[in-house]
């Protein structure tokens, strides 16, 4: 049996604080970079593992496609869908690149493109983890862009070559937004509704239609207005709420980033 | 010789346990997703093992978990600390059978204790420092997954371990032969 003395929880205990303190004097910097750089392949393989095949989960639920799939994929040559995987990988990364691109080029912002190269390890907060750092000019608050400049998150936390990006859907993201109608209505995008996102403090006498498209308001310093959040899902004004609500539609499938762009400077 | 050899286990071990954790966090559909394998194979170990380097082996564990979270330093390692003496002790003064059953109870006690220190340090950190407010629940939601998933699939890993390795113990077949 494991008994601990009393001079093992005193150690523990220093131990503890050791790194504690370390870690935010930066000394165990080497340690952390190495563990990184071991330890970030093997999280990218997993996400592009998982992105690629997300839309197979159904299989398990079905027989017949799964047995109709199985016998499909024993008859193509092993080469041919290896190349053919990669040459759709990169199809899939020119596209998004150019789209980007084009985005960036009409704005004039300044950016640096990123790798989702995993997620975050705890299940609290929706997170996912880039391949950049404060190196490439990564700071706290800044907007992370998808596709033709579709806001999926903000810059939440910056180490020397990795950052994390909060997104959209998480509970704790709050985004300045407004809805492209008559009213130009205002409200604050708010996530931690499970997979849904809200927008929230529209006032109740202005009109929501389904379908409304959702842009940044440009009322919060590092995020431009302009950015497209989503569309207006389900709009809800309850006579006993101050304000209405609306539940969005995001622009993007949150769940299969793996190219994204940070916007430094606007 | 014997040194490097226990620090290249030391060494594996780790590996394994974080890529285990990203594994299913990464790749597994929600809500499996929320299986805390971390706890899960570190509780294991401190059971069947019984050693003090379980412990060792959670602070370091959760110190590089750390580095791919968002959470602010020291609150996963923290609470994985305190989860694993807590449990500990339990083991040795509550719990102290090792059925499949009292592992059940230990996992569900372990992984309720870690997520309630967990969330009672978030929410003392962004009280105090970031002056924000949790939306606490859909954190109940995902620690309700959580601590069932974990609890059901580690039972059924020590149900079916267990079974299995006292099938293959010489003494129990022996037993067998004798009193049929």
């Amino acid at each position: 049996m494991l008994h601990f003395r009393v001079k093992n929880y005193f150690f523990l205990g220093f131990i503890f604080l050791a790194l504690l303190f370390f870690h935010y004097l930066g000394w165990l910097g080497a340690v952390e970079r190495a563990a990184q750089v071991l330890i970030i392949p093997i999280s990218t393989k997993i996400t592009h593992w998982r992105v690629s095949s997300q839309d197979s989960y159904n299989y398990f639920f079905n027989q017949k496609t799964m047995v109709a799939q199985y016998n499909e994929c024993l008859n193509k040559n092993q080469n041919s869908k290896v190349v053919d995987a990669k040459l759709k990988n990169l199809e899939i990364e020119n596209a998004e690149i150019r789209k980007q691109l084009n985005f960036f080029h009409r704005r004039n912002f300044i950016t640096v493109a990123a790798d989702v190269v995993g997620q975050n390890a705890d299940s609290v907060e929706k997170m996912v983890i880039i391949n950049v750092g404060n190196t490439a000019g990564i700071k706290i608050g800044q907007p992370v862009i998808a596709g033709d400049g579709i806001l999926v998150g903000t810059i939440a936390k910056v180490e020397k070559d990795i950052s994390m990006a909060r997104l959209i859907n998480d509970n704790q993201s709050k985004v300045a937004a407004t809805i492209l109608n008559k009213d130009s209505s205002l409200g604050v995008v708010e996530g931690g509704y499970g997979l849904s996102v809200r927008m929230n403090f529209i006032p109740r006498n202005e009109n929501i239609i389904i379908g409304d498209k959702i842009i940044t308001s440009g009322l919060e310093q590092a995020i431009p207005r302009g950015l497209l959040i989503g569309e207006v899902a389900i709009a809800e004004n309850e006579a006993y709420q101050p304000f209405q609500q609306a539940v969005l539609t995001t622009a993007t499938d949150l769940s299969k980033l793996i190219i994204v762009s940070v916007l430094i400077s606007n | 010789m014997k040194l490097l050899w226990r620090i290249l286990a030391l060494f594996f071990t780790i590996l394994l346990i974080i890529s285990a954790h990203i594994f299913v966090v990464n790749f597994l559909p929600y809500p499996f997703s929320h299986i805390n394998t971390t706890i899960f194979l570190l509780l294991l170990l401190l059971t069947i093992g019984a050693e003090k380097k379980s412990i060792w082996l959670g602070l370091i564990v959760s110190y590089f978990l750390e580095l791919f979270s968002g959470i602010p330093f020291g609150i996963g390692m923290s609470a994985t600390i305190i989860t694993l003496l807590a449990i500990n002790w339990f083991q040795l003064n509550i719990l102290t059978n090792r059925s499949a059953y009292m592992m059940f109870l230990s996992l569900l006690l372990g992984i309720t204790l870690y997520r309630t220190v967990f969330i009672i340090f978030l929410t003392v950190y962004n009280y105090f420092l970031r002056q924000q407010t949790l939306s606490y629940k859909e954190i109940i939601i995902d620690a309700g997954w959580e601590i069932s998933l974990s609890s059901v699939v580690l039972f059924l890993i020590y149900f079916v371990g267990s079974e299995f390795f006292k099938r293959l113990n010489p003494g129990y077949a022996k037993s067998i032969r004798i009193y049929g």
